[in-house]
């Protein structure tokens, strides 16, 4: 049964993923470089209010929350910890990438390369970029793992 | 210390500011690089043509102001796709030059035989990418 995006149970089902995925396994093998935390912006109204309709994300989205962040606590090809939390919580993370709903969607779709989107400004990036581009086979695993969850999108 | 900023025009270009996120703090980790920044004179430009995103760098011994799109004259301008972007900053820097003689180092010097790479000004200011490389490796 398809999960609806971002609730918790997408982010455990994320976290589950990550560990069977052995391209990850592989490539995120020598990473000892912190938290990773993804902001999904609902920036789109539409989202916004599809996503308040949701039986599970109405229950899980505050009334004046518009971003959901998601924190992942890798070391060595394993998520330790994958968990919901808030944009301030989420913006503590030693690296931040942030998009708004319709670019996370693209990316979930692998209609958007999430390298060529930072390039191109549709998902921004914070933290050391020499560390990131030192992983980047490990970036593209990550987000190949959350392709591969059967995802429910709000506004379709 | 120099300084690297983004021209106000240059704020939505995404490769602008990895460009200026990565040099800042290659600098950072290898605080011998800055004498690289100094060294930089001119401009050189980046076109990451798949996805038709370009910037220069204007460099003025020390200060570096990156802007989006073409600023002509340049003398240098590297030309590729996306992805080859980041693998040149991954060619690694030994005895303070750029070491091509690793499974990178060829991959880069197969993509500028082969045409997936272009550097325009690379015979004529063979110092200036030597510097340039050097800020943009992450080794």
């Amino acid at each position: 049964m398809a999960i609806p995006f971002p609730s918790e149970e997408w982010i455990a089902e994320y976290k589950v993923k990550i560990n069977s995925n052995p391209n990850y396994k592989e490539s995120g093998a020598n990473w000892e470089h912190g938290t990773i935390a993804l902001i999904l912006e609902l920036d789109d109204e539409n989202a916004l209010q599809k996503a308040r309709l949701d039986p599970i994300l109405s229950k899980q989205l505050k009334a004046d929350e518009t971003a959901v962040g998601v924190w992942l606590d890798l070391y060595h090809g394993v998520c330790k910890e994958a968990k919901r939390v808030s944009v301030d919580e989420a913006n503590k993370a030693k690296f931040v990438i942030s998009g708004g709903y319709a670019r996370w969607k693209a990316v979930l779709k692998k209609e958007l390369d999430p390298v060529k989107g930072m390039m191109q400004g549709k998902l921004k990036l914070k933290g050391d970029l020499p560390t990131i581009v030192r992983f980047v086979k490990a970036a593209q695993d990550l987000v190949d793992s959350a392709t591969m969850i059967d995802t429910k999108f709000v506004d379709e | 210390m120099g300084q690297i900023t983004l021209d106000k025009g240059a704020q939505e270009n995404g490769l602008a500011a990895m460009i200026r996120d990565l040099m800042s703090q290659n600098i950072g980790n290898h605080p011998g690089r800055a004498k690289d920044l100094t060294a930089l004179n001119g401009n050189i430009a980046i076109s990451a043509r798949d996805i038709e995103v370009s910037l220069t760098l204007e460099c003025n011994k020390g200060s570096v102001v990156i802007y989006d799109g073409i600023k002509q004259p340049c003398k240098l301008t590297i030309e590729t796709d996306s992805d080859n972007i980041l693998k040149l900053s991954t060619l690694k820097i030994k005895a303070g030059l750029p070491y091509y003689f690793d499974k990178t180092g060829r991959e880069i010097l197969g993509m500028l035989f082969n045409g997936k790479l272009k550097i325009q000004g690379l015979l004529k200011h063979p110092l200036l990418l030597t510097h340039i490389t050097k800020l943009f490796s992450v080794y």
